[in-house]
């Protein structure tokens, strides 16, 4: 789905995030007329101007609510569609770490794809990748045990 | 079997389940997937893949337990496989070839030497396999005379349900274990009670250890239902190679091919007739030609004598799973629901049954006298129908209607009660020779009872009956029988 509030998607945890939000928004239909402010409440400004933007390039900004609700749900689950990267390390980033890990898989794989990091201590160093089916196991746990 | 650990980071391969269709799992991943490997999923249970595309995996559950969405899967690099070995004698396994009872009075034997053996093996081929010699005898003289089942033979058995099939076939396994012959049951998706109920008449066989029951419940998972006759054939060909002679009961393949109907149509496969998938005559036919009689290095020759049973319904056998079974195996046996009402036992219709290969295996003398048998009772149940119209029957006629009533009641039996084959052969000859007479005709089961109870129980009868049936042809088994006529009637009169 083309969508451009999914393309500013970089992690599992924004995506599980934004899910929330977006069913939120969802269920809020059924609840209230005022559309905008249901936006205002859910999304912060630059989520609400790209959800705004897909609705309009959708031609559903200002039709029906089952159309909304239509389109709500495409997103949701291109969203849950998303393949996921897993990183596994044995330290907690920090942001600095995290935002160069973005960018350095942004530029590196061609699908978009959501950045998972898991944080475990047994695998000492190094890093185990999970990524389209396959597992890249380059922790120090493995080469002390080979 | 390892843990979801041990194979994710043996194999390093993973999927995500994307969609359920219980048993039915769709998971994304596992680039280099087989098919029929195992995967297993991260709460421990099994899967078996059953098709896949680029990125998606179809894998049938094994367990009843569900998994849920996004849940992972890793490859296991095995196919589905039975460790077996002679400590599965006299047990009741479950489709994976774990033991799941232990059989009343049977003393669990060391494993000994197990073999791990794929549950999917190539079929063997012609150069492998060499003509049947030998009859199966399971005591009913319907089936040894007149129907006979040799061993290396397939067959299936149908009717419509209650109408004694899996009675019979009970109480044939007994008497086939008793001769030493490996019985191995597969009840396929039966209930508890029934499995309860074949396990008991099964015990003494099991006692033995020369039984073997593969069960799955109604309640198992469908693809563990759909795997229990594969198991059991497994089973069967791992005792073959030992040298041993196998007669594998599948009850039934009706089940097994509505749970494969259910399984293909929940992973979207196209419907064919009767709804059934296009590859169900092939899932049957590559199971059963597993069957039949092999060249052992040894011992000549082992075999698998396989017998399916199809339920039909008011005994049409056109429907799909039943013509495909007819037309894979070597004969059919049908189970007459109008006869089993007439308390008739076995029920069997042995007009409409056929057995292709195994009149080869009978001594030419038997062949000739049950031929003309065959033939007398066609034409009786054919005159039987006219005679109550009461016309006035010529000496002829009565005389057929006599002995083919005869006839009826000589191969009417209990389920329980097995006559050893030279007892069968001689009272058949009885009969031809016209010695009984129509006041007696009631008397017959009576006095084939009796003639059988003395062949056990007296060296002399056994080999005065075994010394008649060895004669080369019937002029000369004729004449036997009529030089110790005095002694059989004697005989056939006296409770022993």
């Amino acid at each position: 789905m083309d969508s451009q509030l999914i393309q500013t998607i970089r992690t599992k945890i924004e995506a599980k995030d934004l899910i929330t939000r977006l069913i939120e928004i969802k269920d809020g239909l059924n609840r209230t007329t005022d559309f905008d402010e249901l936006l205002d409440h859910n999304l912060n400004a630059d989520q609400k101007k790209l959800l705004v933007a897909d609705l309009d390039s959708h031609h559903v900004l200002n039709a029906n609510r089952p159309s909304l609700n239509i389109l709500i749900d495409e997103i949701l689950l291109a969203l849950e569609k998303l393949p996921v990267f897993t990183l596994e390390i044995a330290f907690h980033p920090n942001l600095k770490f995290t935002r160069q890990l973005i960018g350095k898989l942004s530029s590196s794989l061609r699908e978009q794809a959501l950045l998972d990091i898991k944080v475990n201590a047994d695998i000492i160093g190094g890093a185990v990748i999970q990524f389209q089916g396959r597992r890249f196991d380059y922790s120090l746990v493995k080469k002390f045990d080979s | 079997m390892k843990n979801f650990e041990h194979y994710l980071s043996t194999i390093g391969e993973y999927g995500v389940v994307e969609e359920i269709h219980h048993p039915i799992v769709i998971i994304n991943g596992l680039p280099e997937v087989s098919l029929n490997e195992l995967v297993m999923f991260d709460n421990g249970n099994l899967g078996q893949v059953v098709s896949f595309s680029q990125n998606k995996v179809q894998a049938l559950l094994l367990s009843p337990q569900p998994v849920n969405i996004k849940s992972q899967a890793v490859r296991t690099n095995k196919i589905i496989s039975i460790s077996v070995g002679r400590h599965l004698l006299g047990q009741v396994i479950d489709p994976q070839g774990n033991i799941i009872g232990q059989a009343a009075g049977n003393a669990k034997t060391s494993p000994g030497q197990t073999e791990e053996l794929s549950v999917e093996r190539a079929i063997p081929v012609i150069s492998q396999r060499t003509q049947i010699t030998r009859q199966v005898i399971t005591g009913f003289p319907v089936i040894d005379l007149l129907l006979p089942i040799s061993h290396g033979q397939r067959a299936v058995l149908i009717g419509d349900q209650q109408t004694g099939k899996t009675s019979f076939l009970l109480s044939a396994a007994e008497a086939i274990a008793a001769s030493g012959t490996l019985v191995i049951y597969a009840a396929i998706g039966k209930h508890w009670n029934d499995l309860s109920d074949i396990t008991s008449s099964l015990q003494n066989a099991l006692a033995q250890q020369g039984a073997i029951i593969v069960a799955s419940s109604s309640h198992d998972a469908p693809g563990l239902i759909n795997l229990t006759p594969f198991t059991a054939m497994t089973l069967a060909e791992f005792f073959r190679d030992q040298g041993q002679d196998v007669f594998l009961i599948l009850d039934d393949l009706s089940t097994h091919a509505k749970v494969y109907r259910e399984i293909s149509l929940l992973g979207r496969r196209f419907p064919g007739r009767e709804s059934y998938p296009g590859d169900m005559f092939h899932v049957h036919a590559r199971l059963l030609e597993r069957a039949g009689c092999f060249i052992h290095p040894e011992k000549g020759q082992a075999t698998i004598t396989c017998l399916a049973v199809a339920d039909t319904i008011r005994t049409l056998f056109t429907p799909i799973i039943v013509s495909n079974l007819i037309s894979i195996t070597d004969g059919h046996l049908l189970f007459d629901a109008s006869i089993a009402n007439h308390g008739r036992f076995p029920a069997i219709d042995f007009t409409l049954s056929i057995t292709r290969v195994g009149k080869k295996t009978q001594a030419k003398a038997v062949r000739q006298l049950t031929n003309k048998i065959s033939v007398l009772l066609s034409s009786y149940l054919k005159t039987e129908r006219y005679s109550h119209l009461g016309a006035e029957l010529s000496p002829e006629v009565r005389d057929l209607l006599l002995v083919g009533e005869q006839y009826i009641q000589f191969i009417s039996q209990e389920a329980a009660n097995h006559i050893p084959m030279p007892v069968q052969i001689t009272f058949a000859g009885i009969i031809w020779q016209r010695w009984v007479n129509e006041q007696s005709t009631t008397l017959i089961p009576q006095w084939r009872d009796n003639l059988a109870a003395h062949y056990l129980n007296n060296p002399h009868v056994r080999s005065l009956l075994d010394d008649i049936v060895s004669a080369p042809d019937l002029d000369t088994l004729l004449k036997k029988l009529d030089s110790s006529r005095e002694e059989l009637r004697t005989l056939c009169r006296t409770n022993p």
